[in-house]
């Protein structure tokens, strides 16, 4: 596979690398590189001067040792053959923006990593081998991946809460795959298993340990297969057949998951506010038949406690506010 | 290393280069407390200098929200922790030893150029302490806008009491950043290749660049972060003090020394600039009581510099928030902020209608006189009596011509019943 760096994170790779060798002590490489750009500030022309700098650093790159690294991890990949014939690595700024993705006709792969991801042997081998494992299940026939069809029906809400049900689910299969091959990480299997609680939280503690560990160890699933599952916990463990079991404090709890309608003001929400006594008083100045057990989502919550902070508070005479605005006393 | 006096500080310091003075400094004063973040400075400034590809996120002017604003993100926080590091528990004022020479007292602690001695790199010790910062940290100019300090412990509550004066419990600002033209500017002392210059005629730095090889270790040197890499043309960029401007070269101007684009474009009437006369014998402001920004900086010391504890003397001096927590406001402007904002919460007769001269009209003044007016309004404030005049005050050019004339009280002007372009 042909490797391609970006401009801008090319130039970030060398500047840390070269200072993270001075700071070992060894000025080799910052020397030979400022030797090099004095000969481009003098010879190249000004217009010129970008394109003779992103040369410059494209060259320093290539003569470090984490391009092989990385060429070596990705052809021992398997089936190394299904991935693309190149791959352009791009500058991300923070961990959530880092992953891999395909172009149009998926004759190239771009992979987005932070420069310190990058430098980092071990991150990085995990990175990409994750990664990569994506787009291998993403081209291989019998997923029979959809990137058309949206993953749920209704609102935006519940397509955000399914695509990150997805996105969790087919993590955690790779990992499982990675663990089986001795590549994961050791505090991966422990980050997963929180996210999936996260996301299904209808699971009580036992049922989604079960159901996690089905998912980590068993086979792969398949496109169809996962949006099947992340419809909710009862088809997820209808497709693994796992029982369900009703959570021991199901009946406490009033049948609020996320993207459902806020009873007051009717908008999806998937953030529902804890209820206080004061709270329930204030809303019920306007809804005298709602309960606590309704819920209700934080910004109904918000504006009724604000109202109620306003609502009873006496009204400061002019001079009073005067005077607190200038902080002394006005004639 | 030579030592240099730095009035600001009530001391001598270190400083890589021999002690030399300007003529005349470029000098400005921003009042915080009239600042209503339109950016409409940012936008004049970026459309007259830096619009050009390479520039993007080049913002020579910025205007941040405090305390969690900032351009590059952190800039002070980061840098005032280096410090820290670097003499800790020691960044102290002695406020007592104040006078003529110290107006703010001695500062006691380090600045950017003697921590540095302390951190020693591979290639020996730094010459200015500082950092450089990540392009994430310059991605966005104004994050953190108009996120006020909440009360501690009580993460997005409403606290009833929160903007009492004399000091908010629920508070933000504007703080306004352009290059400070500091008299000992750090960017200078860091450049390896003698680069950047102070001008001897109006004490503006500039960068040559045609001997910038974008080492950037003035990006790194400036605790302002105000000098800045540009990825097409491999070289730092920096304010320039709008000089054609100060030049006189201004063609609307026709020959007068007009001040910057971001102070005249100021629609909130909070900026004044202009040149201040350095004394050849001490280097520091010559006696010039009638210049406006004399004035305010020397005699009401009611304009303060900005971070003074880091050594540079900047030249860009602020009236400080009134509303903000002394401790922030001491740390951001140094001891004199308690005495600035007394004075600035019950203007003498003077300071109000030397006030009067921001933003009314374009030119640099460089004199005033004040017209005794009669007396309009009394009240109290902090327990003391106070009047307000109706003084002129008369803003006059470096050649003594005049160029404006203003009332403390903002005239009344009746229009006439009907015109053709009424409403």
């Amino acid at each position: 596979m042909k490797l391609l760096f970006d401009d801008a994170l090319c130039e970030e790779i060398v500047e840390r690398e070269m200072e993270n060798r001075a700071l070992g002590g060894d000025l080799a490489l910052g020397q030979d590189f400022r030797k090099a750009a004095d000969a481009v500030y003098r010879a190249v022309p000004l217009p010129k001067r970008q394109a003779a700098f992103q040369g410059l650093y494209q060259k320093t790159l290539s003569s470090l040792l984490h391009p092989g690294r990385l060429k070596a991890l990705i052809a021992k990949m398997e089936p190394h053959g299904s991935l693309p014939a190149s791959c352009v690595f791009l500058r991300a700024f923070k961990g959530e923006e880092e992953g891999a993705q395909l172009s149009e006709g998926r004759g190239m792969l771009g992979i987005r990593i932070r420069t310190a991801t990058f430098l980092d042997e071990a991150a990085s081998a995990y990175l990409l081998r994750h990664e990569l494992t994506h787009i291998q299940d993403l081209l291989d026939p019998p997923f029979y991946h959809d990137p058309i069809s949206p993953l749920g029906q209704e609102t935006p809400f519940e397509e955000s809460l399914l695509r990150d049900r997805y996105r969790t689910l087919w993590d955690l299969t790779v990992d499982g795959r990675l663990e089986r091959r001795g590549q994961l990480p050791p505090e991966m299997r422990e980050r997963r298993a929180a996210e999936f609680r996260s996301l299904f939280p209808s699971l009580d503690e036992e049922n989604a340990a079960e159901v996690f560990g089905v998912l980590w160890s068993g086979p792969r699933p398949s496109d169809p297969e996962l949006r099947r599952m992340v419809k909710g916990a009862q088809e997820l463990c209808a497709c693994l057949g796992v029982p369900l079991r009703a959570p021991a404090h199901a009946s406490r709890l009033a049948p609020r998951p996320g993207g459902a309608p806020c009873p007051l003001c009717r908008f999806t929400t998937f953030e529902w506010s804890e209820v206080t006594p004061g709270l329930t008083q204030a809303v019920r100045a306007d809804y005298p038949a709602w309960t606590p057990s309704q819920g209700l989502c934080t910004q109904c919550a918000n504006r009724y406690l604000l109202g109620a902070l306003f609502a009873p508070a006496p009204r400061s005479d002019d001079r009073t506010l005067a005077a607190s605005l200038t902080g002394g006393s006005i004639r | 290393m030579p030592q240099v006096y730095n009035w600001q500080l009530g001391r001598k310091m270190e400083y890589p280069y021999e002690e030399r003075h300007p003529e005349r400094q470029f000098a400005f004063v921003f009042n915080i407390n009239r600042c209503i973040g339109c950016q409409t400075c940012s936008m004049s400034c970026k459309s007259t200098w830096t619009f050009s590809k390479g520039q993007e996120y080049m913002w020579w002017n910025n205007v941040e929200t405090k305390p969690y604003g900032g351009y590059p993100q952190h800039w002070d926080v980061k840098t005032l922790q280096l410090l820290e590091e670097a003499n800790p528990d020691g960044q102290v004022w002695d406020a007592t030893q104040n006078g003529a020479q110290r107006p703010y007292g001695a500062f006691g602690g380090m600045t950017i150029f003697e921590a540095a001695q302390r951190r020693i790199g591979p290639e020996g010790p730094q010459r200015v302490l500082g950092y450089l910062p990540t392009d994430e940290e310059w991605r966005f100019p104004n994050i953190g806008e108009d996120t006020a300090k909440g009360q501690k412990g009580a993460a997005l509550s409403f606290d009833r009491e929160g903007v009492r004066l004399p000091e908010h419990k629920s508070w933000f600002f504007y703080l306004q950043r352009i290059c400070n033209h500091c008299t000992y500017p750090a960017c200078l002392a860091a450049c390896p290749r003698k680069a950047i210059y102070k001008r001897p005629e109006d004490g503006i730095v500039l960068i040559d660049q045609e001997r910038c090889r974008g080492y950037r270790k003035c990006v790194e040197a400036c605790p302002y972060k105000k000098s800045m890499f540009r990825v097409t043309t491999r070289t730092s960029e920096k304010c320039v003090g709008c000089y054609p401007r100060i030049e006189g070269k201004e063609p609307l101007a026709k020959g007068a020394v007009w001040e910057t684009r971001c102070m005249t474009a100021c629609v909130g009437k909070i900026r004044l600039q202009g040149l201040v006369t350095i004394d050849p014998k001490t280097g520091g402001w010559a006696d010039d009581p009638q210049n406006p920004l004399h004035f305010l900086v020397k005699k009401e010391k009611v304009a303060l510099p900005l971070y003074p504890q880091f050594g540079t003397e900047p030249n860009g001096y602020y009236i400080p928030p009134r509303w903000v927590p002394r401790a922030y406001l001491r740390q951001m402007f140094g001891p004199g902020a308690d005495e600035a904002v007394e004075k600035y919460s019950a203007p003498s007769r003077e300071l109000l209608a030397v006030l009067q001269l921001f933003r009314a009209q374009q030119a640099v003044i460089s004199r005033y006189d004040i017209k005794p007016g009669p007396k309009v309004f009394e009240t109290t404030i902090n327990g003391k009596p106070w009047a307000l005049y109706n003084d002129t005050v008369i803003g006059y050019d470096d050649k003594g011509r005049e160029l404006v004339r203003v009332t403390v009280e903002e005239p009344f002007l009746k229009r006439p019943g009907e015109r053709p372009n009424s409403i």
